[in-house]
C-alpha cells in the first residue's frame, strides 16, 4: 500500500509520547498517509518540541503532569473510544521503533478474523528484529515469568505494537502507569478470554531508541508493580 | 522454644490483619498499634525487668529483643501500608490528569469530532 491508496479506514493509531521531539514528527509523516485517525498523546512532555500540527486526522491530546506510558496509552484508548467510530485500535511507538510495514500486517490479521487483539512478537518466524543476546535472554525471561503469570503461550511479552477490537477497548481499563500495562493487557486476554494471536513484527533500534529505551534493572519495577495490581 | 514460635505466628498474623485492611476500622487499629509500641518502648526504658519478665513468657530473650522484633513488623508494615496509600493517591491523580485531558482536548474541538 502506498500513500497514492485510500487511507485504511476504522483503524485508530495510538501513539503515546514523552519528550519524542522530532522523532515524533518523522513517526508521524510515515504513517499519517496510511491511517485516517491517529491520535497523539503527549505524556507531559518537558522539553520544548517543534510544534506538533494537530488537525482533523491528528487528534493530540495532553497530560497534565506526566503519568506514564501505560495511562498514556489509557488514554489514547479512552479518546479514542470517545472521539471515533473505529473498531479497531493499533498501538503504537513514537520513536520510530515501529515499522509501518508491521503495523499494515496486523490490520491485514485482524480485520475479517475472529480475534480481538493480535500483538506483534520479535521472536516469530519471519521477524527479521536483531535484538542483542544480553537484551533477548532478559526479553525470554520475561516470556517465561509472563508465561507463569498469565498462562498465556506468548513469545514477546513486552512489545509495544498491537492492535485490538473495539470489544477489547471496552472492556480493559489499564491501572499500571509504568511498562507493565503490557502485562496487564495479558491478564485481561486471560481474564476475559478473548481471542487472540500473534504475529511477526519488526523493531528497528536506532541509537535513538536504545538510549531512551529501558534499562534491565527496570524488570524488577515491573514484576513488583504485577504484585500489586 | 514453642512459645516463641507461636510468638511469632500470632504476630505474623496479626500483622497481616492489619496491613491487609484498608477500612477505619484497621486504621484505628494500627494506630492503637503505633500508641501500644511506643507505650511498651518507654516501659522499657524506665521498668526493664517488668517488660524482660513479658518477654520471658512469651519465649523472647529479653524486653530489647522484643522490641526489635516488633520494630522490624512494625516497618514492614509502614512499607507495605506506605506503597498501598502511594497506589491509590497515583491511580486518583491519573483519572484526574485524564479527565482534564479529555476535557480539554474536547472543549477545544467544540464537540465536533465523531467521524
Amino acid at each position: 500500500m502506498n500513500s497514492q491508496d485510500k487511507k485504511i479506514q476504522d483503524v485508530v493509531l495510538i501513539i503515546p509520547s514523552y519528550n519524542e521531539g522530532p522523532v515524533l514528527l518523522e513517526t508521524l509523516s510515515n504513517v499519517e498517509n496510511f491511517f485516517e485517525k491517529i491520535i497523539v498523546v503527549d505524556d507531559g512532555s518537558t522539553k520544548k518540541d517543534p510544534e506538533l500540527i494537530a488537525n482533523n486526522r491528528i487528534l493530540l491530546i495532553k497530560h497534565p503532569v506526566n503519568l506514564g506510558q501505560g495511562a498514556a496509552l489509557q488514554t489514547g484508548i479512552s479518546a479514542a473510544l470517545k472521539f471515533t467510530n473505529a473498531n479497531y485500535f493499533i498501538t503504537f511507538d513514537a520513536d520510530g521503533q515501529h515499522s509501518i510495514e508491521s503495523a499494515l500486517s496486523l490490520v491485514h490479521k485482524i480485520k475479517g478474523s475472529s480475534f480481538d487483539i493480535v500483538i506483534g512478537s520479535r521472536f516469530l518466524q519471519n521477524s527479521t528484529t536483531n535484538v542483542s543476546l544480553p537484551r533477548k535472554l532478559l526479553l525470554k525471561l520475561a516470556v517465561l515469568f509472563t508465561r507463569m503469570e498469565s498462562g498465556l503461550k506468548v513469545t514477546d511479552a513486552h512489545n509495544g505494537l498491537r492492535i485490538f477490537n473495539r470489544k477489547f477497548a471496552e472492556t480493559i481499563k489499564l491501572k499500571q502507569n509504568g511498562m507493565a500495562h503490557a502485562s496487564e493487557i495479558l491478564s485481561y486476554i486471560k481474564e476475559f478470554q478473548f481471542n487472540w494471536a500473534e504475529c511477526p513484527v519488526d523493531i528497528t533500534y536506532t541509537e535513538y531508541s536504545r538510549r531512551k529505551g529501558q534499562s534491565a534493572l527496570n524488570a524488577v519495577n515491573i514484576v513488583t508493580e504485577l504484585f500489586h495490581r | 522454644m514453642i512459645i516463641k514460635w507461636i510468638t511469632i505466628f500470632l504476630l505474623l498474623g496479626f500483622g497481616i490483619y492489619l496491613i491487609a485492611g484498608q477500612s477505619s476500622r484497621h486504621i484505628a487499629l494500627r494506630r492503637l498499634g503505633f500508641v501500644f509500641f511506643v507505650s511498651l518502648s518507654l516501659i522499657n526504658v524506665f521498668f526493664e525487668s517488668f517488660i524482660g519478665r513479658i518477654s520471658s513468657s512469651l519465649g523472647v530473650g529479653s524486653g530489647t529483643e522484643l522490641l526489635v522484633y516488633l520494630t522490624s513488623f512494625a516497618f514492614i508494615g509502614y512499607v507495605v501500608t506506605s506503597y498501598r496509600s502511594r497506589r491509590v493517591l497515583e491511580n486518583r491523580v491519573t483519572e484526574l490528569a485524564r479527565h482534564i485531558a479529555l476535557e480539554d482536548f474536547e472543549r477545544s474541538h467544540n464537540g465536533n469530532l465523531k467521524s
